[in-house]
């Protein structure tokens, strides 16, 4: 099983909100601890948290916090 | 190739979507200038613990006595971005001070419990785990906004830029901060639990600031029941005056 399969078994890769071909890449390329701690923090967060379209522009020019 | 920097950014991206949508509302809030100094409190809080942690960091870094090749370089890396990052809250104090909240108050308030929580798994990951969990944290909180968008938000809210220091210096300061931390991950012969580490506690980091953007927003929710609001900042100082703390 890929980590696609597994990320999309655990609900983490809705039908709707498919990967591009270079993102499958990058989450194939995960180890099994990080796709489990990315399986763990979704269930934390619930459905929302993988809806990931919005405002990409806007993320960048954002920042996160900063320090 | 993949470099290791750009491995960890696009894991990264994969989990910051709910993360940068909830910023996006803070920073597109109807009520901007009025939510804005509960924003720059819940900031206060993960900066002041910036140098503090940085410098824990090396020091659990000076006490790996394995021979790990990583501890030397990661222990002067700590120790010169906690240099760096000293003092950088007291801009935060100002900006609050200028909005009418006073040091004092900034100072009893206790801090988001999503704000200890953020902070507190980066003391359990460098004490209980390896102290490179920490790279993690930076690739994820380090990334200041651009001096662009922070006019722009000037111009949309009315917040005056002269209360809006904190994010400017940063933008001035650092607008190489994210290509220089990926050049600098990029030179460590990492190893795959080293990198497994880096990106858990990314992606820790990632879902606990989630919580602390939350709690922005439904704090300043409060302050229209004076009940639940007795400490929340807004833009006229204090919600409700809050009764002084003494220990």
């Amino acid at each position: 099983m890929t980590n696609v399969d597994r990320l999309q078994q655990a609900g983490l890769i809705q039908v709707h909100h498919p990967l591009t071909d270079a993102e499958a890449q990058s989450v194939n390329q995960l180890s099994s601890t990080e796709i489990d701690a990315l399986i763990s923090v979704r269930v934390k967060l619930g459905d929302a948290f993988f809806q990931r379209k919005v405002q990409d522009g806007d993320a960048h020019r954002m920042g996160t916090v900063l320090l | 190739m993949t470099t290791q920097s750009q491995r960890l950014r696009e894991t990264i991206s994969l989990v910051s979507g709910h993360l940068s949508s909830l910023i996006r509302q803070v920073w597109f809030h109807p009520r901007l200038s009025e939510l804005y100094p509960e924003f720059l409190f819940a900031i206060y809080g993960i900066t002041a613990s910036s140098a503090p942690a940085m410098r824990a960091a090396a020091e659990r870094c000076s006490a790996i006595t394995t021979g790990e090749p990583l501890a030397a370089w990661l222990h002067d890396y700590y120790l010169e971005h906690a240099t760096e990052e000293t003092g950088h809250e007291k801009w935060l104090l100002d900006d609050l001070a200028a909005m009418g909240v006073q040091r004092e108050r900034v100072l009893q308030r206790l801090p988001y419990a999503s704000v200890a929580a953020l902070v507190g798994a980066q003391y359990y990951c460098m004490f209980h785990v390896h102290p490179i969990a920490y790279l993690g944290y930076i690739a994820v909180v380090e990334e200041p906004a651009s001096i662009e968008f922070l006019e722009q938000v000037s111009r949309r809210s009315g917040i005056p830029l002269s209360t809006m220091s904190c994010h400017l210096m940063h933008a001035k300061l650092d607008p190489d901060h994210v290509a220089d931390f990926n050049a600098a991950l990029d030179s460590l012969p990492l190893q795959q639990h080293h990198q497994d580490l880096i990106t858990v506690s990314a992606i820790t980091t990632s879902s606990l600031l989630v919580n602390v953007f939350s709690d922005i927003l439904e704090h300043f929710e409060r302050i229209e029941n004076p009940a639940g609001a007795e400490t929340i900042f807004t833009s006229s100082g204090v919600a409700i005056a809050s009764p002084s703390r003494e220990f």
